[in-house]
C-alpha cells in the first residue's frame, strides 16, 4: 500500500497476518503501488502536476524493485493544455497490472494536439528493460484508461469514457459487446473464466453474466491468486464475493504461465545485473512468452 | 563603375537628409554617441555619403525602437549593394549560424515531426517558451542567449559580426583576432591553434607576407564562402569522396602557393587519418554510454531528468546532446566528443602539433580510459546492489538454481573485458549458457 503524508508517501508492506508493516521505499507524489511476481519485487507509481500559464506539466514515473534497490525505471511527461490541465493522466498507471506471462505493464500515455481528439499512446514497459515498446494508439474520449491483461499476455482490455470494453493488441482493436454493463475498470479473472467490469461479471467475450453492484460504474476489482474470490471496492464499500461457481483456472494453463513469469523474471535479474546483454535478454524473455503461448 | 552608379544613385536616394540622413540623426547622435558617428564619417560609407537611413531605414519609430533596444541591420541590407559578398557568405558555414543545430526551431521540420508544437511553443498557444527557442539553449538564461550564444551565431544575419557596426576598415574584419571571437576555446581553438603555430609564428614576425593566416587559407581570393576548401560538415564528418576531394583540391592550391602540392596533400591527409582514428576512439566511448543506459545505470538517466527537448526521455549522444543534467558516463563523453576529438584533427589541420596531441589525442584516451573503468565500477556496484536485496523478499527466485549459470556468465563478461570475446561472441556464448539453463 501507499501511505500519503501531505506529498511525501511511502510504500509500505503490510503482513493480513501480523499486521507488522515493512518500509519498502519512500519519496514524493507517489500514487499506488503493486507486488511483482508474488513479492519477489514491487512496482510504484509516481505522479506529479505543474501549473503553467497555459494549461499543466504532469509527470508520471514508475519505480521498481526486482530484487535489488529500488528505481526509477521510467518517466513521462505530458504538457496539458488549458482544457485538460486537471485530467487525470496517471489513472492507467496506478491501476496497470503485470502481464501474466512476463511482468510488462501496459501503461496509457495521453496525447492531445490543440485540434482534434485526445489520444491514448500504449505503451508496454518490462520493468527490465528500459526501453519501452509501442503498442498503438487508441481514443477512447479519456486522458487516461485502466487495462486489464488478459491470459494470453497478448491482448488487454481498456474501456471508453461511456464504459465500453474494447480489447487491444499490437496494430488492432476491437469492440467488445457487453449488453448493459459499463464501467471503468475492467479486472479479468486468472482463469480467463470471467470479467468484473463495472459492478457486472461478464463472459470473456463480453455477454453479462450477473449484476453484484447495482450503479458501481466506478468500481474497482481485484480477484484472489486461484480465482476463488473476488474483492470489489463500489461506493466506499470493500465487498468480498465468492466466486466458486465460476470455472477454476486449467492448472496445466497456469503452470505455464507461472513458468514463464519466473523464466522472465530470472533473465531479467541476469539482465539488470549486467551479467546478460540486453539484446540477449529480450530475444530469451520473448522466446519465454511465445513458448507459453504456443503450449496454450 | 556600377559600385560608382550604385554610390551616386544611393547618394541621391531621397530618403537621404529628411528621413535618416546625416543631416536628421547627426544633431542628436553626435552628443549621444559620438563614437558611431565618428566611425561611421570614417568609414568606406561616410565617404561616400552613404546616409543612416540606407543600412537603418528610413521609418524613425523603427529605427528608434521603445526601451533602447538596437536598430540592427541584417545581411539583407548589406546584400543590396554587396550582393557577390552575401552570397557567398550565405552559401558558406557562416551562412548556417542560427541553424546550425537541428534542433533549433528555425530548423521546424525535424522538431515537428519529433516533438510537436510544444517542443517550442506554450500548449494552445503561438508564444515561444522563452528558454526552450533552441535546444542549444535548453536552460540558457535570455541574458546568456544574447551574450553567449546569438552573439556568435547571429553571424548568419549580421554582417558587422565579422565588419563592425558603423567602422568598414577591412584590416579590422579579415583580422585573426575578429575571427578568434567565436573560433577559439575548447569547442573549437583554431584562433589559438593557428596563433601558436609555425603558420602563426612566422604571420607574426612577417606578417601576411611571410605566412597565412584564417582569411588566406579560409577566405582565399577574397572569398566570403569561409567553407571553401573544407572537406567534413561541423560534426566533423567527412563529405561523400567526390565533394571531399573538390573541396580538398581547392585547399590544395592555396597551400600550393608556398607549399608543393604532394608535401600539402600528405599533410592533410594525416589530418584525415588522425579524424578517423579518433572517430575510432569516439564510437568506442559512444557504445559504452549506451551500454550503460540499457542498463539503467546512468544517473541520472534520461527517464529520471528532464526530457531533451527533442529526444524526450532518451539518451541523446547526437549533435543536439546537451551538457547540463548529465551523468559522470555522459558528462565524459561529452567532453571526448565536443572537445577532445574536435581538437585532435582540426589541430593537424591547422598545423599545430601539441593541439593535436595533448588538447586532442591524449584527452581523448584519457576520456575513453575513464569511461571503460566508469563503466566497469557501476557495474559492479549494480551487482552488490543486488546482493543487498533492498526491499524486496531475500529467497529471490532463480537465486539458487541460478548460482551456476551466474558463475558462467560472469566469465563470458569478464572474457569479453579482456577482449577475448567481441560482442556478437559473447552474444553466442550468452545464448548458448542460457539454453544450456532451459532459459
Amino acid at each position: 500500500v501507499v501511505e500519503r503524508d501531505g506529498a511525501e508517501g511511502r510504500v509500505v508492506a503490510v503482513d493480513p497476518a501480523t499486521s507488522v508493516r515493512r518500509v519498502l521505499h519512500s519519496g514524493t507524489g507517489l500514487v499506488a503501488a503493486r507486488w511483482l511476481h508474488g513479492g519477489a519485487g514491487w512496482v510504484a507509481v509516481t505522479g506529479s502536476r505543474e501549473r503553467r500559464a497555459y494549461g499543466a506539466t504532469a509527470t508520471t514515473s514508475i519505480v521498481a524493485a526486482t530484487g535489488g534497490a529500488p528505481s526509477e525505471r521510467y518517466r513521462w511527461t505530458v504538457e496539458l493544455g488549458p482544457a485538460d490541465a486537471s485530467a487525470d493522466v496517471t489513472l492507467g498507471w496506478a491501476t496497470a497490472r503485470p502481464s501474466p506471462l512476463d511482468h510488462r505493464l501496459l501503461l496509457p500515455q495521453y496525447r492531445k494536439a490543440p485540434i482534434g481528439p485526445g489520444r491514448l499512446e500504449l505503451l508496454v514497459l518490462d520493468v527490465f528493460d528500459p526501453r519501452p515498446e509501442p503498442a498503438g494508439e487508441i481514443v477512447l474520449g479519456r486522458a487516461s484508461a485502466s487495462a486489464a491483461w488478459l491470459g494470453d499476455g497478448a491482448r488487454a482490455l481498456v474501456a471508453a469514457s461511456d464504459g465500453a470494453l474494447v480489447a487491444v493488441e499490437p496494430g488492432q482493436r476491437t469492440p467488445v459487446p457487453t449488453g448493459a454493463a459499463r464501467g471503468l475498470h475492467p479486472s479479468v479473472h486468472p482463469g480467463g473464466a470471467a470479467v468484473f467490469l463495472g459492478g457486472w461479471l461478464l463472459r470473456p467475450d463480453g455477454t453479462p453474466l450477473v449484476e453484484l453492484v447495482r450503479g458501481a460504474f466506478e468500481a474497482t476489482a481485484e480477484w484472489s491468486p486461484t480465482g476463488e474470490r473476488l474483492a470489489v471496492i463500489a461506493g466506499g464499500r470493500l465487498l468480498v464475493f465468492a466466486a466458486g461457481a465460476l470455472a477454476s483456472p486449467d492448472p496445466a494453463a497456469s503452470a505455464r504461465r507461472a513458468r514463464s513469469r519466473d523464466a522472465v523474471w530470472r533473465l531479467g535479474t541476469l539482465s539488470t545485473e549486467g551479467l546478460l546483454r540486453p539484446e540477449v535478454y529480450r530475444e530469451r524473455r520473448d522466446r519465454q512468452r511465445a513458448l507459453a503461448r504456443e503450449e496454450s | 563603375v556600377i559600385s560608382l552608379v550604385l554610390v551616386v544613385a544611393l547618394s541621391a536616394s531621397p530618403t537621404g537628409p529628411t528621413t535618416g540622413g546625416p543631416a536628421s540623426c547627426e544633431p542628436c547622435h553626435a552628443k549621444e554617441t559620438p563614437g558611431i558617428v565618428r566611425a561611421w564619417r570614417e568609414s568606406a560609407h561616410g565617404h561616400a555619403k552613404i546616409a543612416c537611413a540606407e543600412c537603418h531605414g528610413g521609418d524613425a519609430a523603427r529605427s528608434h525602437p521603445p526601451g533602447g533596444g538596437r536598430a540592427a541591420v541584417d545581411a539583407a541590407s548589406c546584400r543590396r549593394c554587396h550582393a557577390k559578398a552575401t552570397e557567398q557568405h550565405l552559401a558558406s558555414k557562416h551562412g548556417l549560424g542560427l541553424r546550425a543545430g537541428t534542433g533549433c526551431t528555425r530548423n521546424g521540420k525535424e522538431a515537428l515531426t519529433r516533438e510537436g508544437c510544444t517542443a517550442c511553443h506554450e500548449p494552445g498557444s503561438t508564444a515561444v517558451r522563452e528558454l526552450v527557442q533552441c535546444a542549444r539553449f535548453l536552460t540558457q538564461s535570455p541574458a546568456m542567449q544574447r551574450q553567449g550564444c546569438t552573439a556568435c551565431h547571429q553571424v548568419e544575419a549580421r554582417c558587422d559580426t565579422c565588419h563592425g557596426a558603423h567602422g568598414t576598415d577591412r584590416a579590422v574584419a579579415r583580422d585573426a583576432g575578429t575571427c578568434g571571437t567565436c573560433h577559439m576555446g575548447p569547442d573549437h581553438a583554431q584562433y589559438e591553434m593557428w596563433k601558436t603555430s609555425r603558420h602563426g609564428m612566422v604571420f607574426a614576425q612577417k606578417g601576411s607576407a611571410g605566412a597565412p593566416d584564417c582569411a588566406t587559407c579560409h577566405m582565399a581570393g577574397g572569398t566570403h564562402d569561409v567553407s571553401q576548401g573544407i572537406s567534413m560538415d561541423l560534426g566533423g564528418t567527412p563529405y561523400p569522396p567526390e565533394r571531399r576531394e573538390r573541396e580538398r583540391a581547392k585547399m590544395v592550391e592555396v597551400c600550393a602557393r608556398c607549399h608543393t602540392r604532394a608535401f600539402a596533400r600528405r599533410a592533410l591527409a594525416d589530418g584525415d587519418a588522425i579524424q578517423r582514428e579518433s572517430k575510432a576512439l569516439l564510437d568506442e566511448g559512444t557504445a559504452i554510454v549506451r551500454d550503460l543506459d540499457a542498463l539503467g545505470l546512468l544517473e541520472p538517466g534520461p527517464a529520471s531528468r528532464p526530457p531533451h527537448p527533442l529526444s524526450g526521455a532518451k539518451l541523446e549522444l547526437g549533435p543536439q546532446m546537451l551538457y547540463e543534467n548529465l551523468s559522470r558516463p555522459e558528462a565524459i563523453y561529452f567532453r571526448m566528443k565536443k572537445f577532445a576529438y574536435v581538437t585532435a584533427f582540426k589541430g593537424v589541420f591547422h598545423q599545430n602539433p601539441d593541439y593535436a596531441h595533448w588538447y586532442g589525442n591524449a584527452p581523448l584516451k584519457l576520456g575513453l580510459s575513464e569511461l571503460r573503468g566508469e563503466s566497469a565500477l557501476l557495474r559492479r556496484l549494480r551487482i552488490a546492489e543486488q546482493r543487498l536485496a533492498v526491499g524486496a523478499r531475500e529467497d529471490r527466485p532463480g537465486d539458487a538454481q541460478d548460482a551456476a549459470l551466474r558463475r558462467d556468465l560472469q566469465e563470458l563478461r569478464e572474457k569479453r573485458t579482456r577482449g577475448e570475446l567481441d560482442a556478437a561472441g559473447l552474444d553466442r556464448a550468452q545464448r548458448e549458457v542460457l539454453e544450456k539453463a532451459g532459459l
